[in-house]
Protein backbone atom coordinates (compact mmCIF):
# COMPACT_ATOMS: atom_id res chain seq x y z
CA UNK A 1 0.00 0.00 0.00
CA UNK A 2 1.31 3.33 -1.01
CA UNK A 3 0.88 6.13 1.49
CA UNK A 4 1.41 9.72 0.40
CA UNK A 5 1.87 12.46 2.94
CA UNK A 6 1.69 16.06 1.88
CA UNK A 7 3.51 18.88 3.69
CA UNK A 8 0.39 19.89 5.61
CA UNK A 9 -0.17 16.35 6.92
CA UNK A 10 3.49 16.08 7.89
CA UNK A 11 3.26 19.40 9.73
CA UNK A 12 0.21 18.18 11.62
CA UNK A 13 1.91 14.93 12.56
CA UNK A 14 5.02 16.81 13.69
CA UNK A 15 2.84 19.13 15.77
CA UNK A 16 1.03 16.14 17.29
CA UNK A 17 4.41 14.65 18.18
CA UNK A 18 5.50 17.87 19.89
CA UNK A 19 2.16 18.10 21.71
CA UNK A 20 2.38 14.55 23.02
CA UNK A 21 5.96 15.19 24.18
CA UNK A 22 4.78 18.30 26.03
CA UNK A 23 1.81 16.50 27.51
CA UNK A 24 4.07 13.69 28.69
CA UNK A 25 6.02 16.12 30.86
CA UNK A 26 4.88 16.53 34.40
CA UNK A 27 3.25 14.33 36.93
CA UNK A 28 -0.09 13.47 35.40
CA UNK A 29 -1.65 10.88 37.70
CA UNK A 30 -3.03 8.91 34.77
CA UNK A 31 0.60 8.23 33.81
CA UNK A 32 1.63 7.10 37.31
CA UNK A 33 3.48 3.80 37.45
CA UNK A 34 1.51 1.96 40.13
CA UNK A 35 2.52 -1.57 39.11
CA UNK A 36 4.44 -2.13 42.35
CA UNK A 37 1.90 -0.63 44.73
CA UNK A 38 0.30 -3.03 47.21
CA UNK A 39 -2.93 -1.13 47.81
CA UNK A 40 -4.27 -3.77 50.23
CA UNK A 41 -1.69 -2.55 52.75
CA UNK A 42 -2.61 1.12 52.28
CA UNK A 43 -5.23 1.17 55.05
CA UNK A 44 -4.41 4.66 56.28
CA UNK A 45 -4.79 4.05 60.02
CA UNK A 46 -3.39 7.46 60.88
CA UNK A 47 -5.79 9.34 58.64
CA UNK A 48 -8.11 11.26 60.90
CA UNK A 49 -10.79 12.51 58.51
CA UNK A 50 -13.09 15.02 60.10
CA UNK A 51 -16.63 13.74 60.77
CA UNK A 52 -19.57 15.15 62.72
CA UNK A 53 -20.51 18.80 62.95
CA UNK A 54 -17.76 21.43 62.91
CA UNK A 55 -17.64 25.17 62.42
CA UNK A 56 -18.70 28.48 63.86
CA UNK A 57 -21.97 30.31 64.33
CA UNK A 58 -22.10 33.94 65.34
CA UNK A 59 -24.91 36.34 66.05
CA UNK A 60 -24.49 40.07 66.15
CA UNK A 61 -26.53 43.00 67.37
CA UNK A 62 -25.56 46.56 66.56
CA UNK A 63 -26.67 50.16 66.77
CA UNK A 64 -25.67 52.92 64.40
CA UNK A 65 -26.52 56.56 63.99
CA UNK A 66 -25.67 58.26 60.74
CA UNK A 67 -26.65 61.48 59.03
CA UNK A 68 -25.70 60.23 55.57
CA UNK A 69 -27.42 57.25 53.94
CA UNK A 70 -24.30 56.37 51.94
CA UNK A 71 -22.69 55.16 55.18
CA UNK A 72 -25.15 52.24 55.05
CA UNK A 73 -23.17 50.79 52.12
CA UNK A 74 -20.27 50.16 54.47
CA UNK A 75 -22.43 49.30 57.48
CA UNK A 76 -24.51 46.75 55.54
CA UNK A 77 -27.85 48.26 56.54
CA UNK A 78 -29.56 51.59 57.09
CA UNK A 79 -31.43 50.37 60.16
CA UNK A 80 -30.38 52.04 63.39
CA UNK A 81 -30.70 48.74 65.23
CA UNK A 82 -29.46 45.72 63.29
CA UNK A 83 -29.18 42.01 63.99
CA UNK A 84 -27.26 39.45 61.96
CA UNK A 85 -26.32 35.78 61.73
CA UNK A 86 -22.91 34.54 60.55
CA UNK A 87 -22.33 30.83 60.09
CA UNK A 88 -19.73 28.47 58.70
CA UNK A 89 -20.90 25.00 59.69
CA UNK A 90 -19.97 21.67 58.11
CA UNK A 91 -21.31 18.18 58.67
CA UNK A 92 -19.79 14.97 57.36
CA UNK A 93 -20.21 11.30 58.18
CA UNK A 94 -18.29 8.07 57.49
CA UNK A 95 -20.39 7.29 54.40
CA UNK A 96 -19.40 10.56 52.75
CA UNK A 97 -22.72 12.34 53.23
CA UNK A 98 -22.08 15.95 53.98
CA UNK A 99 -23.81 19.28 54.42
CA UNK A 100 -22.57 22.83 54.73
CA UNK A 101 -24.23 26.06 55.74
CA UNK A 102 -22.61 29.44 55.23
CA UNK A 103 -24.15 32.74 56.16
CA UNK A 104 -22.71 36.22 56.10
CA UNK A 105 -24.56 39.16 57.68
CA UNK A 106 -27.85 37.29 57.22
CA UNK A 107 -30.69 39.53 58.34
CA UNK A 108 -29.06 42.73 57.09
CA UNK A 109 -29.58 44.59 53.81
CA UNK A 110 -26.30 43.28 52.44
CA UNK A 111 -26.09 39.57 53.14
CA UNK A 112 -25.70 36.12 51.67
CA UNK A 113 -26.26 32.50 52.61
CA UNK A 114 -25.71 29.09 51.07
CA UNK A 115 -26.88 25.64 52.06
CA UNK A 116 -25.43 22.62 50.30
CA UNK A 117 -25.74 18.90 50.90
CA UNK A 118 -24.81 15.70 49.15
CA UNK A 119 -22.42 12.79 49.03
CA UNK A 120 -18.74 13.51 48.41
CA UNK A 121 -17.68 12.54 44.92
CA UNK A 122 -21.27 11.72 43.79
CA UNK A 123 -23.77 14.52 43.96
CA UNK A 124 -24.39 17.87 45.58
CA UNK A 125 -27.46 20.09 45.80
CA UNK A 126 -27.36 23.68 46.92
CA UNK A 127 -29.61 26.64 47.56
CA UNK A 128 -28.24 30.13 47.84
CA UNK A 129 -29.33 33.67 48.54
CA UNK A 130 -27.60 37.02 48.04
CA UNK A 131 -28.88 40.49 48.75
CA UNK A 132 -26.99 43.62 47.77
CA UNK A 133 -28.44 47.01 48.55
CA UNK A 134 -26.82 50.11 47.12
CA UNK A 135 -27.65 53.19 49.14
CA UNK A 136 -27.34 56.39 47.13
CA UNK A 137 -28.85 59.29 49.07
CA UNK A 138 -31.62 60.12 51.53
CA UNK A 139 -31.80 63.69 50.35
CA UNK A 140 -32.94 63.43 46.72
CA UNK A 141 -35.50 66.16 45.97
CA UNK A 142 -38.53 66.00 43.68
CA UNK A 143 -41.78 67.91 43.21
CA UNK A 144 -43.41 64.86 41.58
CA UNK A 145 -46.05 62.84 43.40
CA UNK A 146 -46.15 59.06 43.02
CA UNK A 147 -42.39 58.42 43.22
CA UNK A 148 -41.82 54.68 42.92
CA UNK A 149 -45.06 54.06 41.02
CA UNK A 150 -45.72 53.87 37.28
CA UNK A 151 -47.18 57.38 37.14
CA UNK A 152 -45.64 60.65 38.20
CA UNK A 153 -47.79 63.73 38.54
CA UNK A 154 -47.19 67.34 39.54
CA UNK A 155 -49.08 68.87 42.48
CA UNK A 156 -52.35 70.73 41.79
CA UNK A 157 -50.83 74.08 42.71
CA UNK A 158 -47.92 73.64 40.29
CA UNK A 159 -47.03 76.69 38.21
CA UNK A 160 -45.80 75.70 34.77
CA UNK A 161 -42.89 77.76 33.46
CA UNK A 162 -40.03 77.64 30.99
CA UNK A 163 -37.30 77.83 33.61
CA UNK A 164 -36.98 76.74 37.23
CA UNK A 165 -36.74 80.33 38.43
CA UNK A 166 -40.24 80.95 37.12
CA UNK A 167 -41.68 77.82 38.76
CA UNK A 168 -42.91 79.67 41.81
CA UNK A 169 -44.18 76.60 43.67
CA UNK A 170 -41.00 74.59 43.14
CA UNK A 171 -39.40 75.38 46.50
CA UNK A 172 -42.52 74.58 48.49
CA UNK A 173 -43.39 71.43 46.52
CA UNK A 174 -39.96 69.80 46.70
CA UNK A 175 -39.69 66.96 49.18
CA UNK A 176 -36.84 64.54 50.00
CA UNK A 177 -36.92 60.81 49.36
CA UNK A 178 -34.50 57.89 49.76
CA UNK A 179 -32.76 56.62 46.68
CA UNK A 180 -31.48 53.07 46.91
CA UNK A 181 -31.52 49.86 44.90
CA UNK A 182 -32.03 46.43 46.41
CA UNK A 183 -31.01 43.28 44.51
CA UNK A 184 -32.25 39.95 45.83
CA UNK A 185 -30.89 36.84 44.15
CA UNK A 186 -32.06 33.29 44.78
CA UNK A 187 -30.36 30.26 43.31
CA UNK A 188 -30.70 26.47 43.16
CA UNK A 189 -28.08 24.05 41.89
CA UNK A 190 -27.49 20.35 41.36
CA UNK A 191 -24.22 18.68 40.48
CA UNK A 192 -23.59 15.01 39.67
CA UNK A 193 -20.28 13.21 39.33
CA UNK A 194 -20.18 9.81 37.72
CA UNK A 195 -17.71 7.08 38.61
CA UNK A 196 -16.66 7.32 34.96
CA UNK A 197 -15.03 10.41 33.50
CA UNK A 198 -18.08 12.61 33.22
CA UNK A 199 -20.05 14.95 35.37
CA UNK A 200 -22.93 17.34 34.92
CA UNK A 201 -24.69 20.19 36.66
CA UNK A 202 -27.67 22.47 36.46
CA UNK A 203 -27.94 25.90 38.07
CA UNK A 204 -30.90 28.24 38.29
CA UNK A 205 -30.74 31.84 39.47
CA UNK A 206 -33.30 34.59 39.70
CA UNK A 207 -32.57 38.15 40.72
CA UNK A 208 -35.11 40.80 41.58
CA UNK A 209 -34.19 44.47 41.58
CA UNK A 210 -36.21 47.07 43.40
CA UNK A 211 -35.40 50.72 43.96
CA UNK A 212 -35.28 54.21 42.59
CA UNK A 213 -33.01 55.92 40.11
CA UNK A 214 -33.02 59.41 38.70
CA UNK A 215 -34.01 60.16 35.16
CA UNK A 216 -34.63 63.24 33.11
CA UNK A 217 -36.61 64.20 30.09
CA UNK A 218 -37.44 67.15 27.95
CA UNK A 219 -40.99 68.32 27.52
CA UNK A 220 -42.62 70.85 25.26
CA UNK A 221 -44.77 73.46 26.91
CA UNK A 222 -47.37 75.52 25.05
CA UNK A 223 -47.76 78.91 26.67
CA UNK B 1 37.27 43.78 78.45
CA UNK B 2 38.48 40.72 76.54
CA UNK B 3 35.25 38.90 77.35
CA UNK B 4 33.22 41.77 75.96
CA UNK B 5 35.31 41.74 72.80
CA UNK B 6 34.76 37.99 72.33
CA UNK B 7 31.03 38.39 72.86
CA UNK B 8 30.97 41.17 70.27
CA UNK B 9 32.89 39.03 67.75
CA UNK B 10 30.51 36.10 68.29
CA UNK B 11 27.54 38.42 67.89
CA UNK B 12 28.91 39.80 64.61
CA UNK B 13 29.65 36.29 63.36
CA UNK B 14 26.12 35.15 64.18
CA UNK B 15 24.78 38.22 62.42
CA UNK B 16 26.90 37.56 59.31
CA UNK B 17 25.88 33.90 59.26
CA UNK B 18 22.22 34.82 59.47
CA UNK B 19 22.66 37.17 56.50
CA UNK B 20 24.71 34.85 54.33
CA UNK B 21 22.78 31.60 54.96
CA UNK B 22 20.08 31.28 52.31
CA UNK B 23 16.70 29.88 53.27
CA UNK B 24 15.46 26.86 51.35
CA UNK B 25 11.93 25.66 50.81
CA UNK B 26 13.00 22.06 51.25
CA UNK B 27 15.96 20.21 52.69
CA UNK B 28 17.16 19.00 49.28
CA UNK B 29 17.27 22.49 47.78
CA UNK B 30 20.42 23.19 49.79
CA UNK B 31 22.31 20.41 48.03
CA UNK B 32 20.72 20.21 44.59
CA UNK B 33 20.07 22.64 41.78
CA UNK B 34 16.44 23.11 40.63
CA UNK B 35 17.32 21.15 37.46
CA UNK B 36 18.64 18.23 39.50
CA UNK B 37 15.52 18.29 41.68
CA UNK B 38 13.26 18.21 38.62
CA UNK B 39 15.23 15.41 36.93
CA UNK B 40 15.17 13.35 40.11
CA UNK B 41 11.42 13.83 40.52
CA UNK B 42 10.69 12.85 36.89
CA UNK B 43 12.87 9.78 37.32
CA UNK B 44 11.14 8.84 40.60
CA UNK B 45 7.71 9.32 39.01
CA UNK B 46 8.65 7.00 36.14
CA UNK B 47 10.02 4.31 38.45
CA UNK B 48 6.94 4.41 40.68
CA UNK B 49 8.65 3.43 43.93
CA UNK B 50 5.66 4.18 46.11
CA UNK B 51 5.71 3.61 49.86
CA UNK B 52 4.78 0.25 51.40
CA UNK B 53 1.87 1.61 53.45
CA UNK B 54 0.78 4.81 51.72
CA UNK B 55 -0.18 7.72 53.98
CA UNK B 56 0.72 5.70 57.08
CA UNK B 57 4.33 5.61 55.84
CA UNK B 58 4.39 9.39 55.37
CA UNK B 59 2.66 10.19 58.64
CA UNK B 60 5.24 8.21 60.65
CA UNK B 61 7.33 11.37 60.41
CA UNK B 62 4.94 14.10 59.22
CA UNK B 63 2.03 13.65 61.63
CA UNK B 64 3.73 16.04 64.04
CA UNK B 65 3.01 18.88 61.65
CA UNK B 66 -0.35 20.57 62.22
CA UNK B 67 -0.33 21.78 58.63
CA UNK B 68 0.08 18.26 57.28
CA UNK B 69 -2.73 16.93 59.49
CA UNK B 70 -5.01 19.83 58.51
CA UNK B 71 -5.36 18.06 55.14
CA UNK B 72 -7.90 15.76 56.77
CA UNK B 73 -10.23 18.69 57.47
CA UNK B 74 -10.69 19.35 53.76
CA UNK B 75 -11.87 17.42 50.69
CA UNK B 76 -8.35 16.27 49.71
CA UNK B 77 -8.10 14.38 52.99
CA UNK B 78 -11.58 12.88 52.82
CA UNK B 79 -11.43 9.14 53.43
CA UNK B 80 -15.09 8.71 52.53
CA UNK B 81 -14.97 9.92 48.93
CA UNK B 82 -14.05 7.88 45.88
CA UNK B 83 -12.76 11.08 44.21
CA UNK B 84 -10.36 12.08 47.00
CA UNK B 85 -6.60 11.44 46.75
CA UNK B 86 -7.09 9.34 49.89
CA UNK B 87 -8.98 6.83 47.72
CA UNK B 88 -5.96 6.47 45.46
CA UNK B 89 -2.27 7.14 45.97
CA UNK B 90 -2.99 9.18 49.09
CA UNK B 91 -0.19 11.65 49.99
CA UNK B 92 1.88 10.35 47.09
CA UNK B 93 -0.85 11.24 44.61
CA UNK B 94 0.28 14.85 44.88
CA UNK B 95 3.78 14.62 46.32
CA UNK B 96 4.96 11.77 44.08
CA UNK B 97 6.44 8.36 44.93
CA UNK B 98 8.25 8.22 48.24
CA UNK B 99 11.30 6.31 46.91
CA UNK B 100 14.11 6.79 49.42
CA UNK B 101 12.74 10.01 50.86
CA UNK B 102 12.02 8.27 54.17
CA UNK B 103 15.76 7.78 54.71
CA UNK B 104 16.47 11.16 56.24
CA UNK B 105 14.19 13.18 54.01
CA UNK B 106 17.00 14.14 51.63
CA UNK B 107 15.51 12.75 48.43
CA UNK B 108 13.22 15.29 46.77
CA UNK B 109 9.45 15.04 46.80
CA UNK B 110 7.08 17.17 44.72
CA UNK B 111 6.65 20.43 46.63
CA UNK B 112 4.14 23.20 45.97
CA UNK B 113 3.86 26.92 46.52
CA UNK B 114 5.99 29.97 45.91
CA UNK B 115 9.07 28.44 47.53
CA UNK B 116 9.03 25.30 45.40
CA UNK B 117 11.88 25.12 42.88
CA UNK B 118 9.58 23.31 40.45
CA UNK B 119 8.14 25.59 37.80
CA UNK B 120 4.43 26.33 37.75
CA UNK B 121 3.70 24.00 34.84
CA UNK B 122 5.27 21.01 36.61
CA UNK B 123 3.46 21.79 39.87
CA UNK B 124 0.17 22.29 38.06
CA UNK B 125 0.45 19.02 36.13
CA UNK B 126 -0.34 17.27 39.41
CA UNK B 127 -3.47 19.33 40.13
CA UNK B 128 -4.70 19.20 36.54
CA UNK B 129 -4.64 15.39 36.63
CA UNK B 130 -7.96 15.53 38.49
CA UNK B 131 -9.19 19.11 38.16
CA UNK B 132 -9.91 19.11 34.44
CA UNK B 133 -13.62 19.87 34.41
CA UNK B 134 -15.57 22.42 32.39
CA UNK B 135 -14.57 25.29 34.72
CA UNK B 136 -10.89 24.59 34.05
CA UNK B 137 -10.93 23.26 30.50
CA UNK B 138 -9.51 26.58 29.23
CA UNK B 139 -6.69 26.67 31.77
CA UNK B 140 -3.90 26.34 29.20
CA UNK B 141 -5.09 29.49 27.41
CA UNK B 142 -5.81 31.44 30.58
CA UNK B 143 -4.03 34.60 31.65
CA UNK B 144 -2.86 32.92 34.85
CA UNK B 145 -1.35 29.95 32.99
CA UNK B 146 0.40 32.28 30.54
CA UNK B 147 1.83 34.20 33.49
CA UNK B 148 3.17 30.95 34.99
CA UNK B 149 0.94 31.15 38.04
CA UNK B 150 0.91 27.91 40.02
CA UNK B 151 -2.36 26.55 41.44
CA UNK B 152 -0.70 26.69 44.86
CA UNK B 153 -0.04 30.42 44.44
CA UNK B 154 -3.75 30.97 45.09
CA UNK B 155 -5.03 27.73 46.60
CA UNK B 156 -4.31 25.97 49.87
CA UNK B 157 -5.40 22.38 50.42
CA UNK B 158 -3.87 21.61 53.81
CA UNK B 159 -6.66 23.52 55.51
CA UNK B 160 -10.34 23.19 56.39
CA UNK B 161 -11.28 26.18 54.23
CA UNK B 162 -9.23 27.48 51.31
CA UNK B 163 -9.21 31.32 51.62
CA UNK B 164 -9.68 31.86 47.89
CA UNK B 165 -12.76 29.62 47.94
CA UNK B 166 -14.45 31.68 50.65
CA UNK B 167 -16.33 34.80 49.55
CA UNK B 168 -15.16 36.57 52.71
CA UNK B 169 -11.50 36.31 51.72
CA UNK B 170 -11.47 35.80 47.92
CA UNK B 171 -11.01 39.48 47.05
CA UNK B 172 -8.12 39.73 49.51
CA UNK B 173 -6.31 36.81 47.83
CA UNK B 174 -6.82 38.17 44.29
CA UNK B 175 -5.84 41.73 45.13
CA UNK B 176 -2.60 40.61 46.75
CA UNK B 177 -1.33 40.51 43.14
CA UNK B 178 -3.91 42.62 41.28
CA UNK B 179 -3.05 45.88 43.02
CA UNK B 180 -4.42 48.22 40.36
CA UNK B 181 -7.83 46.66 40.82
CA UNK B 182 -7.34 46.89 44.58
CA UNK B 183 -6.99 50.65 44.19
CA UNK B 184 -9.95 50.87 41.80
CA UNK B 185 -12.39 49.02 44.05
CA UNK B 186 -11.76 51.60 46.75
CA UNK B 187 -12.73 54.53 44.55
CA UNK B 188 -15.97 56.39 45.25
CA UNK B 189 -17.94 54.57 42.58
CA UNK B 190 -17.30 50.84 42.29
CA UNK B 191 -18.91 47.45 42.47
CA UNK B 192 -19.17 46.51 46.16
CA UNK B 193 -16.03 44.37 46.21
CA UNK B 194 -14.34 46.22 49.05
CA UNK B 195 -17.06 44.96 51.38
CA UNK B 196 -16.96 41.42 49.89
CA UNK B 197 -20.59 41.79 48.81
CA UNK B 198 -19.41 40.90 45.34
CA UNK B 199 -16.29 38.87 44.55
CA UNK B 200 -13.87 38.76 41.62
CA UNK B 201 -15.20 35.37 40.44
CA UNK B 202 -18.69 36.85 39.94
CA UNK B 203 -17.28 38.21 36.66
CA UNK B 204 -13.97 36.40 36.07
CA UNK B 205 -13.01 32.75 35.81
CA UNK B 206 -9.41 32.67 37.08
CA UNK B 207 -8.97 29.26 35.42
CA UNK B 208 -9.60 30.64 31.95
CA UNK B 209 -12.73 30.86 29.86
CA UNK B 210 -14.03 31.12 26.31
CA UNK B 211 -14.15 34.87 26.76
CA UNK B 212 -12.13 37.11 24.49
CA UNK B 213 -11.38 39.47 27.38
CA UNK B 214 -9.97 39.07 30.87
CA UNK B 215 -11.15 35.46 31.35
CA UNK B 216 -14.72 36.59 31.95
CA UNK B 217 -17.44 34.14 32.93
CA UNK B 218 -19.39 34.89 29.74
CA UNK B 219 -17.95 35.00 26.24
CA UNK B 220 -17.62 38.79 26.13
CA UNK B 221 -17.78 41.86 28.36
CA UNK B 222 -21.37 42.86 27.58
CA UNK B 223 -22.79 39.37 28.16
CA UNK B 224 -21.01 39.32 31.53
CA UNK B 225 -22.51 42.70 32.49
CA UNK B 226 -26.00 41.66 31.34
CA UNK B 227 -25.96 38.81 33.89
CA UNK B 228 -26.89 41.42 36.49
CA UNK B 229 -27.75 44.47 34.37
CA UNK B 230 -30.34 42.65 32.28
CA UNK B 231 -32.31 45.80 31.48
CA UNK B 232 -29.37 47.00 29.37
CA UNK B 233 -29.39 43.88 27.19
CA UNK B 234 -31.85 45.00 24.55
CA UNK B 235 -32.40 44.66 21.69
CA UNK B 236 -33.75 48.20 21.61
CA UNK B 237 -35.57 49.98 18.84
CA UNK B 238 -33.01 52.79 18.97
CA UNK B 239 -29.63 51.56 20.09
CA UNK B 240 -26.53 53.45 21.12
CA UNK B 241 -23.59 51.86 19.28
CA UNK B 242 -20.98 51.93 22.10
CA UNK B 243 -23.53 50.39 24.48
CA UNK B 244 -24.18 47.37 22.31
CA UNK B 245 -20.51 47.17 21.39
CA UNK B 246 -18.73 47.33 24.72
CA UNK B 247 -19.83 48.53 28.18
CA UNK B 248 -16.25 49.40 29.14
CA UNK B 249 -16.14 52.05 26.41
CA UNK B 250 -17.70 54.33 29.01
CA UNK B 251 -17.48 52.42 32.31
CA UNK B 252 -14.59 51.05 34.35
CA UNK B 253 -16.15 48.04 36.11
CA UNK B 254 -13.50 47.99 38.84
CA UNK B 255 -14.25 51.51 39.99
CA UNK B 256 -13.87 55.15 39.14
CA UNK B 257 -13.73 58.57 40.73
CA UNK B 258 -16.76 59.52 38.61
CA UNK B 259 -20.37 58.63 39.22
CA UNK B 260 -21.68 55.33 37.78
CA UNK B 261 -18.09 54.10 37.30
CA UNK B 262 -17.78 56.31 34.25
CA UNK B 263 -14.32 56.77 32.78
CA UNK B 264 -14.87 60.53 32.42
CA UNK B 265 -17.65 63.00 33.24
CA UNK B 266 -20.30 64.24 30.89
CA UNK B 267 -20.11 66.29 28.73
CA UNK B 268 -16.45 65.42 28.09
CA UNK B 269 -17.21 61.68 28.07
CA UNK B 270 -19.86 62.11 25.39
CA UNK B 271 -17.76 64.58 23.43
CA UNK B 272 -15.03 62.00 22.99
CA UNK B 273 -17.23 60.72 20.18
CA UNK B 274 -19.86 63.43 19.63
CA UNK B 275 -17.63 66.33 18.74
CA UNK B 276 -17.95 66.74 15.06
CA UNK B 277 -20.96 68.99 14.57
CA UNK B 278 -23.85 70.84 16.11
CA UNK B 279 -24.19 71.70 19.79
CA UNK B 280 -22.01 68.74 20.83
CA UNK B 281 -19.00 70.27 19.13
CA UNK B 282 -18.88 73.32 21.43
CA UNK B 283 -16.61 73.32 24.47
CA UNK B 284 -18.51 73.60 27.75
CA UNK B 285 -16.51 74.75 30.77
CA UNK B 286 -19.30 75.38 33.27
CA UNK B 287 -19.05 74.32 36.88
CA UNK B 288 -20.50 70.80 36.88
CA UNK B 289 -21.22 70.63 40.61
CA UNK B 290 -24.71 69.21 40.88
CA UNK B 291 -26.97 72.18 41.51
CA UNK B 292 -24.07 74.61 41.63
CA UNK B 293 -23.50 77.76 39.64
CA UNK B 294 -23.87 76.57 36.10
CA UNK B 295 -25.33 79.76 34.64
CA UNK B 296 -28.51 77.93 33.75
CA UNK B 297 -26.55 75.99 31.20
CA UNK B 298 -28.27 72.72 30.32
CA UNK B 299 -25.04 71.35 28.87
CA UNK B 300 -23.12 71.42 32.14
CA UNK B 301 -25.79 71.58 34.84
CA UNK B 302 -27.56 68.62 36.42
CA UNK B 303 -27.02 65.49 34.35
CA UNK B 304 -25.33 67.37 31.50
CA UNK B 305 -25.96 65.66 28.13
CA UNK B 306 -28.27 63.24 29.92
CA UNK B 307 -30.60 66.12 30.85
CA UNK B 308 -32.09 65.59 27.41
CA UNK B 309 -30.55 62.33 26.15
CA UNK B 310 -31.55 60.37 29.24
CA UNK B 311 -32.03 57.03 27.46
CA UNK B 312 -28.34 56.68 26.79
CA UNK B 313 -28.51 52.87 26.98
CA UNK B 314 -31.09 52.74 24.18
CA UNK B 315 -34.72 53.58 23.66
CA UNK B 316 -37.86 51.69 22.68
CA UNK B 317 -39.92 54.83 22.16
CA UNK B 318 -41.09 55.29 18.54
CA UNK B 319 -39.60 58.81 18.60
CA UNK B 320 -36.55 57.86 20.60
CA UNK B 321 -34.00 58.24 17.83
CA UNK B 322 -32.08 60.87 19.78
CA UNK B 323 -32.35 58.77 22.95
CA UNK B 324 -34.41 61.50 24.59
CA UNK B 325 -37.42 59.37 25.57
Amino acid sequence: MKCKLNVFTLAMLAQAGIMSAVMAQGFDLSQANTSKVKFDKWVCKACKAETGVNGNIGVGLGYQHSDDLRAANAMGTDNELAAKLDADVRYSNEQGYNAEFNADNLGMDNSRAQLSAGQAGHYQVNANFRQITTFDTDNALTPYLGVGSDQLSLPNNWVTAGSTSAMTQLATDLYAFDMDLKRQRYGLGFEYQSEQLWQTYINYEREQKKGLKTSSGSSLINR
Amino acid sequence: MKKTSTQLTLGLLACLLSISTPTYASKWDAKMTPEQVETTLIDKFAKGSYSPKGADSCLMCHKKSDKVMALFQGPHGATNSSKSPMAGLQCEACHGPMGKHNRGGNEPMIAFGPKSTLDAEMQNSVCMSCHMDDDRMNWDDSHHANADVACASCHQIHTAADPVMSKDTEVEVCTSCHTQQKADINKRSSHPLKWDQMVCSDCHNPHGSDSTDADLVKFDINQTCYSCHAEKRGPKLWEHAPVTENCVTCHNPHGSVNDAMLKARAPQLCQQCHASDGHASNPYFGNTNMGGQVNNNAFTGGRSCLNCHSQVHGSNHPSGKLLQR
